[in-house]
């Protein structure tokens, strides 16, 4: 071959190979070949309230955040569609949305949600004559005009969890159904417990305050420890009590149907990086497998409902 | 959402625009704060109490390493805004060049200002700009008493709270009941809660405290008659409302040194820092260069009302604002997180607050040889929805304590003076159109009369003219503002001789279901065309007007407003110390209104 012939063939197979790679590149993973990590692609994530301080830690290059609280976005996407990438939130809200889409019978908005981090749900106890081994009937039944009991709002990113794990203990398992929590004897309990106003942020006001804030408190782990180890915390007296039943909450990213190359967005939401921005804010990750120990979406959908009637 | 709520809301934002006295809340960017540089700036405006502190800590941020970033620095900037002010402010259009930069972070002196400039905005169709606010640092809203009434009641061995102050109230015994019958009867001391974030939560106090509940306080709770009865008996204890409390500090503290305290006011709503303040010799919060802080003879206790009560929290927004940029948000961050750490949030108790971290111990100087007792409160009340909010205010404005007020109008040739070059209006100009619009916070049932004063052009006779009589104001507006707007400046100012015969007419009529006043609008000092008996005038007033204060007396304050920088200032401070009011200084044109609106609040 001539010299000048094997260089124009040199130059047109490099030409060629930069120009597979760009393609490869602007099409990223999405032929589930696992391709390079899309370093341009910028993703559009709605990250959940309580999720905030981790989302604040991952967003920069390639990832635009906006925080918004959970009810909200549920309820755009209700009867709407997704004008963003993926919702990083708590479970079980993707299903939760799905669940209300389905009596519209409107499509999927999610792919199935992956698993962040987990956090056990807890009872938060600022009242010394609340013993250890009290839980949430136990709570109920000392709560008062002045012993108030706080939860999230049904439309904070854990509030249907941490109300549905309530009921649970209440009755003793998580398999219940509409029927229990629309019982005369179920209802009046539920009443009892969201007659007090709901309130996201109690911990600290309990560290602060002590048992005139609140007597007990249904939060996650990862936001008790702080007020439970703090120095007024302390002095005030809060520990933890013992529910009836077991039950944790998983931080998750639902990537939004027919998005592309979602695959490394939820690589980037597992990396090192991502596992140590949930482990500095008190959860446990990689996520832990197995249960949670809550029931079923469309039971904390009608626990909306019930709650919001 | 009803037209009435909406109403409602605009006007509670109406009202709290003027949140300020005299535009004394008001405190602009600190010395030392007006260049940036080329660094991030983060604009805080801040409730009156916390500008001391939050500038230190400002000052501190700004030259620590924590202000630098990769790209930059961040530079925190303090201003000081009253909360009602800054709600209303933040909510319509904060003009920058006269109100100062718009805020990055905003922080009231209660989360629930929060909720109504949330409110105010959905109501015209706008997103919340203020989000959760992690408290800075706390302080709850107590009763003051002077020692001897709180051990009178038995405090803290028996439990008192508004119940008590309602009894109390109703009571023709008054302090008798109690085997002191020198104390007369009982006085109580409350903010306009319009204005004041400690008259807000007194108001919220007692509502709760009338239907025995502590959270879901309702509108049918409101419309309850026990809780109108309860409400209205509670008011016809008031003195006077206003929109500090530290003018009933500063007169107690006065009072405490004349041996005339505990005739001056039986408990005042306050918070609980404004007790440590008082107790260490520091009444208003604010040492004055040269102040030394003197202990009272009779210290202060902090009644924290057995039916509960509420904590000013101080929350730090940092505002879901169009013009808060993606960096501004973040720099914020820092600056919070920074005011959050233990070393600076223990520089918070020095100013008499608690921690807002728990991880920061309560300690002095909330402490019970302050007169407060930090394992209290012990029961905690809800901060109402909005709307009830509203209603709550509402129902205050029909149920609060009546007045019968005389306004008395400088028209001296002085008055005539221009007072505002930019639009060339005079002194009486502005005097005239700012009364005019106060009027309008007079409730129907208030007793409004009209006095003017000036000389004989000769300058030889005091002519006093009472354009209209003291009567009911709500068929009469009108008329009032009408007579206002026609005065024109005359001649002379025989400012000791009408405000005796003032004070006495006023008197002469007193009414104890009413608070009884005088509003003295002047520009000047005494000139009645004879300087030789000024001090003779002078000290025959004060006479008079110390004679009826006190237990057996028939309190008529009278609150001066001075409309001059060459108005004698110390005589109109000695008029209103000698009835227990306040003065108000209106010398800058752009505040007269807001001034006028503080003056009013205290009816």
């Amino acid at each position: 071959m001539p010299p000048r012939l094997a260089r124009l063939l040199a130059s047109v197979v490099a030409l060629a190979l930069v120009g597979g790679a760009l393609y490869l590149r602007s099409r990223g993973d999405d032929d589930g070949a696992g391709g390079p990590a899309s370093g341009d692609r910028r993703y559009r994530v709605v990250c959940v309230e309580e999720l905030q301080p981790v989302c604040d830690a991952l967003a920069g290059a390639g990832l635009e955040v906006t925080v918004e609280r959970a009810g909200e976005t549920a309820g755009r996407l209700a009867d709407g569609t997704a004008d963003f990438d993926a919702w990083i939130t708590i479970d079980p809200w993707p299903e939760m949305v799905q669940v209300v889409r389905d009596q519209g019978q409107r499509p999927a908005v999610f792919d199935p949600s992956v698993e962040l981090a987990s956090s056990d749900l807890v009872l938060l106890l600022a009242d010394d004559q609340l013993a250890v081994d009290c839980g949430w009937d136990c709570a109920v039944d000392a709560s008062g005009q002045q012993r108030r009991i706080a939860t999230p709002s049904m439309a904070d990113g854990f509030g249907p969890q941490v109300v549905a794990w309530a009921f649970a203990s209440h009755i003793g398992r998580a398999d219940y159904s509409r029927a229990d929590i629309e019982a005369p004897e179920g209802a009046r309990w539920l009443d009892r417990l969201a007659s007090f106003p709901p309130n996201a942020a109690a911990e600290d006001q309990m560290a602060t305050q002590g048992a005139a804030a609140y007597i007990a408190a249904g939060t996650t782990e990862q936001r008790a420890t702080p007020a439970l180890t703090s120095v007024r915390g302390k002095a005030n007296g809060l520990h933890f009590g013992t529910p009836e039943v077991p039950a944790r909450v998983d931080a998750v990213v639902a990537p939004v149907r027919g998005r592309n190359d979602t695959r490394s967005l939820v690589q980037r939401l597992t990396d090192q990086n991502a596992t140590k921005a949930f482990v500095d804010e008190g959860w446990t990750a990689p996520a832990v497998e197995g249960a949670t120990g809550l029931p079923a979406a469309d039971l904390l959908v009608a626990l909306r409902e019930e709650i919001d009637r | 959402m009803s037209r009435r709520w909406v109403a409602g809301v605009v006007a509670l934002v109406l009202i709290a625009a003027g949140c300020s006295s005299g535009g004394n809340d008001d405190v602009r960017v600190a010395p030392g704060f007006d260049d940036p540089g080329d660094c991030t700036v983060v604009d805080l405006a801040v409730s009156s109490e916390k500008v001391a502190l939050m500038t230190e800590l400002a000052r501190v941020f700004n030259a620590s390493s924590e202000a630098q970033t990769d790209n930059g620095c961040i530079f925190a900037r303090p201003q000081g805004k009253a909360s009602g002010a800054a709600t209303t402010l933040l909510g319509t259009d904060w003009d920058e060049a006269a109100e100062g930069p718009r805020p990055v972070i905003w922080s009231p002196a209660s989360s629930a200002w929060g909720a109504v400039l949330n409110q105010r905005l959905a109501d015209e169709g706008k997103p919340a700009m203020a989000p959760e606010g992690r408290p800075f640092m706390q302080t709850p809203l107590v009763i003051a008493m002077p020692k001897p009434m709180a051990d009178a009641l038995g405090y803290p061995e028996t439990p008192v709270g508004w119940e008590d102050v309602l009894r109390l109230a109703r009571s023709e015994d008054g302090w008798a009941a109690y085997g002191h019958p020198e104390w007369g009867p009982f006085r109580l001391g409350k903010t306009n809660p319009n204005f004041s974030t400690s008259g807000l939560s007194a108001l919220i106090a007692q509502a709760y405290a009338a239907t025995g509940k502590t959270s879901n306080l309702s509108r049918e709770d409101l419309d309850n008659p026990t809780t109108e009865a309860f409400a209205t008996g509670v008011e016809s204890a008031v003195v006077h409302y206003g929109d500090i409390t530290g003018t009933f500090l500063n007169n107690w503290y006065r009072t405490d040194r004349e041996g005339t305290s505990l005739t001056y006011a039986s408990a005042v709503a306050v918070e609980e820092k404004s007790v440590i303040d008082y107790n260490t010799g520091n009444p208003d919060g604010v040492l004055d260069a040269g102040e030394r802080p003197r202990k009272p003879r009779i210290p202060l206790v902090a009644v924290y009302p057995k039916e509960g009560t509420l904590y000013s929290d101080n929350p730090l927004f940092v505002l879901d604002a169009p013009w808060v940029s993606g960096a501004e948000r973040k720099a914020a961050a820092r600056f919070e997180a920074f005011v959050q750490r233990p070393a600076n949030q223990r520089k918070v108790l020095e100013f008499g607050f608690r921690p807002g971290n728990p991880d920061v111990a309560v300690a002095s100087p909330v402490v019970a040889s302050n007169g407060v007792d930090p394992n209290q409160p012990k029961t905690l009340l809800d901060i109402p929805t909005p709307p009830v909010m509203i209603h709550l205010l509402e129902k205050w404005a029909e149920q609060r304590k009546s007045a019968r007020v005389l306004i008395v109008l400088d028209v001296s040739g002085s008055m005539s003076e221009v007072a505002d070059p930019s639009t060339g209006e005079t002194r009486l100009d502005l005097a005239k159109s700012a009364a005019i619009e106060a009027l309008d916070q007079f409730k129907d049932e208030d007793e409004v009369g009209l006095r003017t004063f000036t000389t004989s052009e000769d300058g030889t006779k005091v002519v006093i003219r009472d354009v209209l009589p003291i009567q009911p104001i709500g068929p009469n507006k009108e008329g009032l503002r009408r007579e206002i707007g026609n005065q024109i400046p005359l001649f002379g100012t025989p400012l000791y001789q009408v405000t005796r015969t003032s004070f006495q007419e006023v008197l002469d009529g007193y009414d104890p279901t009413r608070i009884n006043a005088v509003v003295l609008l002047t520009d000047g000092q005494q000139d009645d065309g004879d300087q030789s008996d000024d001090d003779a005038q002078e000290r025959a007033m004060l006479e008079v007007l110390r004679s009826t204060q006190g237990e057996t007396g028939k309190p008529v304050r009278i609150f001066p407003i001075a409309f001059a920088q060459d108005a004698d200032k110390g005589v109109l401070k000695t008029i209103a110390e000698a009835t227990n009011s306040a003065s108000y200084n209106a010398t800058d044109p752009k505040t007269i209104t807001k001034v006028f609106t503080a003056v009013v609040s205290n009816f």
